[in-house]
């Protein structure tokens, strides 16, 4: 029954508003996250939605129509729409129509009556996968599930998979009591409820702000499963990363880990290797030259590093992979390409995320002020501009050479506090370099040189650093405080939340970091901008905009 | 008279034995022709022509084989013929009644029930003599006579020989007293037996005035059995159950509507871009029409259910029509093929103007229309028949005082023109209307009054009741109606429900249908009611800055009103799109011409594959055909190209004579 102090507001599409503020919003948002997806976390007002998905998970996990319908009426402020009511009811009576258990060594997938199992019989998409063996009952071959699941979940069936998962070769691993630096090694709550949730769900994404700790997420899992763990990450300094935090945060031995790159091939029953390598190919016509790793021990785990970046050869992998656990992890799941729906039938649900501006108010990660700083485009520029193809129009947008004295000035600012200046387009940031005389790292940089850069950056040797955009995730800069973004790909929400995320870990002393973006004022590149801060404006992230740029120099 | 100009105790005389008969026998009876004689053998039943011969009203001759009616059952058959062939009492309808009349009276005697009409000169038959004879004063009129005789010989003026006592005058109104004390029509044998005091010939001649005047009608049942009645329409209004006024309802279930007000917000804002229209019929095109219909405000659910089919087109054309009627907006381009509706300067600043300005600028022309009983508008909110009928405006306002609290309106309206519907008293109208048509038309006077005035401006609240609906007047309501010369219009409350999040979507917490009309201008509608309601985009700001609305109001208004404080970011943007929104005017030929050196060179940005410069602040369009290309270009930037000056319709083809008409 509808109550005026009612957390939530269930709108006819099927999202949730949940009022922070409400005296049950607490209790509301625990029990509605079992079966909505958090959207969206500005500081008063939360989005949930309440899609297929998130609804056939919480019915795996036990739930039922009725259930949910009894948390939605208790907490809800206003009358639920009856859509939404016969929507739920008719999404959760498909879960457990269609169910796949493991037989031998094939998979057998039962329906729920005839009538189901002759439309699937019927179903182009499907026919090559299911051979009948029964009125009801199709069977298939084991490397067939994850593509089976992705096919009927777009055919809006869920599967419930009783099919189980393949234990891996054992494994003797735990958090260390101790880390390197001497300090005890305590995992957060959330973390621990992180790891817990994926636990309990078998596989799943975590989504944690940069900054929070994923890695050691991916570590409790690890240490909870004791199984042999393949970790793929995006970059050879972010495997690196992973490597040093093994040995850092658990009892492994160092042997017992293998990196495998570019620089090296070493397979180990840990073993943490980038995705470029397992997508590395001759030509486009050969085969993937490393794609076997996923075959070359029996892996009980295998984590995704920043799944959100997840190539379309690993995903097609993946989908053979169903056997195994698959844990993603994640900051920002937001692709430009929509397919975070993949992601989520192919890895497994959103098993924990929790908002950003909760664990800044926790002190976890670091407070941010972000900033937009706007100006003019010179005048002997705007002809240029204006007569410039559309898709050139960015760059010259973004490498305004009136940039550099404003970076100069923040710089001046934040003097003493390590800053980092951020962008897309090489030959800016190559003048910039110059200008400030500071370091430069793009993508041409060696690994060995970058590695030393990173290093003279984290001891305070180097007070800043320019970067290109191999720095947007997976690195690893702890007191990082400052970031001036100069210029970005296009209107990226990822690339935005990534950069950002660089100066998320805490700091000490006042645990605040400062993001700056430049940006011309009228022009392309302020338009992707906005689109850019969008997934930050979701978490409760404000931007401040100054159109008066000069006042930085005062 | 013709049938029943006959010696109605003859046909007494008979009743007893008819009533005996069964209806098979009856109609044989009268089925054989009066005035001729027929074989017997075709009616197949010997019984019934005996039993004629026995009641006197038929003859056999050549043995048996032939039947006539007598020359004293004659008229009697005549009558009882005439009965069988209508059945008024059951089917009143108005050509079934000129039937019956046409068949009944003369010429002379049907224009001459029109004697004491008003209209002397319509002296030909027409509904104006049914409306005259179902109407109770018609009875009425002849009963408060202060000479009953004298009343019945003014309609008998033309008729030899014919003149009407008082006693018979009196046996008249007897007769019809007791026939209006009935609410059925009581068979004929009742009246022939317990005659109240009248004798044969007294009642027989009463009869025959009385069918002659049209006070009373006689026909058959289903069975021909013979009946007098008054009728039935007149049965009914006399013998109707008393309607009193229906008492008043808690106004807590009602809720105030004020739609035209935002639709009209919404139409305007709309038009800010000029939008074509059907020459022929001034119509918005299908695809404008459905993105106005996508635009316009949730209806109020208790105004929604009033309309059993959806009327989202009546509220497009209720605020165009209030749009034109108060130069709001203009159509241009008459006669071309550019004909389109536009805002006009009134419509921008009243655009401008705060929401209690609005409502308050929209009900004064209506106050004044009743204060003055402007024909304009009397015609323009009524149906045609109101003002035919006198148009008793004053009445008609004083009704709805009634509505001081909220009452039943089906009860209020049954109540009002079933017993308190001034066109019954009145004598002055132009026009003859049957009780009926007198009823409806006030009856429609009053829901006129209330969907095009009242409800469309909150001059009423409104409750759903079952099948019908609860309404009371409001403030306006009392103020538009004059009953007060004073009205305070309450300002928008202090602080609202409402969130602006950093990403520009506006959350509304809880209903507040002013605030949502606010932003409609200016932000893209996402839901209706509460939650994520609206979401500002640059499109949305620009498109509420080319409807000349100031956005600085709005940021204010959700600055002081929000429960939060509006994000920096969202506030700086607001004011930056709106500022950047810049209008523009075609010149022919078609050369743009900006009003400084910065917007040249964002038109130039737009679309500078069509543009050359000609100038610091000129560009000119070489080919004409892509100046939609360039229009839309500019569009994206918040530039708005304006119509370019009209051009000349295109000319008819004459249409080629076909060879063969040459010939």
């Amino acid at each position: 029954m509808p109550t005026p102090d009612g957390p939530l507001i269930v709108q006819g599409d099927l999202s949730v508003l949940l009022e922070v503020a409400a005296p049950a919003a607490a209790e509301a948002r625990d029990a509605l996250a079992a079966f909505a997806e958090l959207v969206k976390s500005p500081e008063f007002v939360h989005t949930y939605r309440i899609t297929p998905l998130s609804i056939w998970n919480a019915c795996s996990a036990g739930s039922t129509a009725a259930a949910i319908l009894e948390v939605l009426e208790r907490h809800a402020r206003y009358r639920i729409p009856p859509s939404v009511k016969t929507e739920i009811s008719t999404l959760a009576a498909r879960f457990g129509c269609l169910t796949l258990t493991r037989i031998d060594d094939q998979l057998e997938l039962r329906c729920e009556g005839p009538e189901l199992a002759g439309e699937l019989a019927t179903t182009p998409a499907l026919q090559e996968l299911l051979q009948r063996s029964g009125t009801e009952t199709f069977t298939l071959p084991l490397e067939a599930r994850g593509t089976l699941k992705l096919k009927l979940i777009k055919q809006g069936l869920p599967v419930r998979d009783l099919a189980g998962f393949s234990p891996g070769a054992p494994l003797a691993i735990g958090l260390a009591d101790a880390m390197g630096s001497g300090d005890r090694l305590v995992l957060r709550d959330y973390q621990s409820a992180a790891a817990g949730a994926f636990h309990g769900s078998g596989s799943g994404v975590v989504v944690l702000p940069c900054g929070a700790g994923k890695t050691v997420v991916g570590m409790a899992a690890m240490a909870r499963l004791g199984t042999s763990t393949l970790i793929l990450t995006t970059s050879t300094t972010a495997v690196r990363q992973w490597i040093s935090e093994l040995k850092d945060k658990t009892t492994l031995a160092d042997e017992l880990i293998g990196e495998y790159t570019g620089a090296q091939k070493n397979v180990q029953p840990v073993t943490v290797a980038t995705y470029q390598v397992l997508t590395h190919r001759s030509s486009t016509d050969d085969e993937f030259t490393h794609m076997g790793l996923f075959d070359s021990r029996d892996w009980g785990l295998i984590i995704y590093d920043e799944v959100h970046l997840l190539p379309a050869p690993v995903f097609q992998v993946t989908a053979s992979l169903q056997a195994r656990r698959r844990l993603g992890l994640t900051a920002t799941l937001v692709r430009e390409d929509g397919l975070e729906r993949d992601v989520f039938a192919l890895i497994g649900p959103k098993c924990w995320d929790m908002p950003w501006k909760e664990l800044e108010a926790q002190g976890w990660i670091a407070r941010a002020s972000c900033t937009e700083v706007r100006l003019p485009l010179p005048s002997h520029l705007r002809g240029i501009y204006a007569s410039t193809p559309e898709r050139k129009k960015l760059r010259v947008a973004a490498e305004n050479p009136d940039k550099l004295p404003l970076v100069r000035a923040l710089l001046e600012r934040h003097a003493g506090e390590a800053a980092l200046v951020i962008g897309t387009f090489v030959d800016q940031l190559r003048d910039l370099a110059t200008a400030l005389e500071l370091p430069l790292i793009t993508g041409k940089t060696p690994e060995a040189k970058r590695e030393e850069l990173y290093a003279r950056f984290r001891e305070g040797e180097l007070p800043a650093l320019v970067v290109s955009k191999v720095a947007n995730f997976a690195i690893d800069l702890p007191d990082a405080s400052v970031a001036i973004q100069v210029s970005g790909s296009f209107g990226s929400r990822q690339e935005e939340a990534q950069r950002l995320g660089r100066l998320l870990r805490p700091k000490r002393g006042l645990n605040q970091a400062s993001f700056y973006s430049l940006v011309t004022a009228e022009t392309r590149e302020a338009e992707f901008a906005m689109k850019r801060q969008l997934f930050l404006c979701e978490q409760g992230y404000e931007y401040t905009i100054l159109e008066t740029p000069d006042s930085l120099f005062e | 008279m013709k049938c029943f100009d006959t010696d109605w105790t003859d046909v007494f005389r008979l009743l007893p034995a008819w009533e005996q008969l069964s209806p098979r026998e009856r109609q044989v009876i009268l089925d054989v022709p009066p005035r001729a004689a027929a074989d017997v053998a075709p009616y197949c039943d010997e019984e019934a022509i005996e039993a004629g011969c026995a009641m006197g009203l038929l003859e056999t001759f050549r043995e048996g084989q032939r039947v006539r009616a007598t020359e004293a059952g004659r008229g009697a058959l005549v009558a009882l013929r005439a009965m069988g062939r209508f059945n008024v009492s059951e089917a009143p309808g108005p050509t079934y009644l000129r039937e019956y009349l046409s068949s009944m009276l003369t010429r002379d005697e049907r224009e001459r029930l029109y004697t004491k009409s008003p209209d002397d000169l319509w002296r030909h038959y027409d509904g104006r003599v049914e409306a005259l004879i179902t109407n109770p004063g018609y009875l009425q009129a002849f009963l408060d006579s202060k000479s009953p005789a004298a009343w019945l010989n003014s309609h008998e003026d033309a008729l030899p020989g014919s003149e009407i006592t008082a006693a018979a005058a009196r046996d008249v109104a007897k007769l019809l007293k007791r026939l209006m004390a009935r609410p059925d029509a009581p068979f004929l044998q009742e009246l022939a037996v317990d005659r109240q005091g009248l004798s044969r010939a007294r009642l027989s001649a009463a009869l025959r005035t009385a069918l002659r005047h049209a006070f009373v009608f006689a026909d058959t049942d289903g069975e021909l059995r013979p009946r007098v009645a008054i009728h039935p329409a007149i049965r009914a209004r006399l013998h109707r159950p008393k309607i009193t006024r229906p008492g008043p309802v808690d106004p807590d279930t009602c809720t105030t509507p004020v739609p035209v007000v935002d639709d009209l917000v919404c139409l305007l804002v709309f038009l800010s871009e000029p939008r074509r229209i059907r020459a022929n019929d001034n119509a918005l095109f299908a695809k404008s029409h459905k993105e106005l219909i996508a635009l316009l405000p949730p209806e109020n659910p208790d105004v929604e259910a009033l309309y059993f089919a959806d009327h989202t087109s009546k509220r497009i054309s209720r605020a165009r029509y209030s749009a034109r009627e108060d130069q709001l907006i203009v159509a241009l381009g008459e006669g071309t093929k550019n004909k389109r509706l536009e805002v006009t300067e009134e419509g921008r600043a009243w655009l401008g103007q705060s929401r209690r300005e609005q409502v308050l600028s929209l009900i004064e022309s209506h106050r004044e229309g009743i204060r003055t009983q402007d024909e304009t508008w009397l015609y323009r909110t009524f149906s045609w028949t109101f003002p035919r009928l006198g148009a008793p405006l004053a009445e008609l306002i004083a009704s709805f005082a009634h509505l001081d609290q909220p009452r039943n309106w089906a009860h209020f309206v049954a109540w009002q023109k079933l017993t308190e519907n001034p066109l019954f008293e009145r004598d002055d109208l132009p026009t003859r209307s049957t009780p009926e048509q007198l009823e409806n038309a006030w009856g429609d006077a009053m829901l006129c009054l209330l969907e095009r005035v009242l409800i469309p401006f909150g001059g009423v609240m409104l409750g759903q009741a079952g099948d019908s609906f609860n309404v009371g007047l409001t403030d306006i309501g009392r103020y538009m109606l004059g009953f007060t010369d004073e009205l305070a219009l309450a300002e928008a409350p202090a602080e609202s429900a409402v969130l602006v999040q950093p990403d520009f979507e506006v959350i509304f917490l809880a209903p507040d249908a002013q605030l949502e009309a606010e932003l409609a201008p200016f932000a893209e509608r996402l839901g209706k009611g509460v939650g994520a309601l609206f979401r500002f985009t640059q499109g949305s700001v620009r498109a509420g800055a080319r409807a000349g609305l100031p956005i600085e109001r709005l940021v204010e208004r959700l600055e002081a009103t929000s429960q939060a404080p509006l994000p920096a970011n969202v506030k700086t943007e607001l004011l930056a799109w709106h500022s950047s929104a810049v209008s523009l005017d075609w010149q022919r030929p078609f050369v743009i011409s900006c009003p400084d050196e910065a917007t040249a060179l964002r038109v130039l940005d737009a679309a500078g594959r069509y543009l050359e410069r000609a100038g610091e602040t000129l560009l000119v369009l070489r080919d004409s055909k892509k100046r939609a290309q360039v229009t839309k270009a500019c569009a994206k930037l918040g530039i708005f190209l304006g119509a370019p000056p009209d051009e000349p319709a295109p000319k008819k083809r004459k249409k080629r004579r076909s060879n063969w008409s040459r010939w």
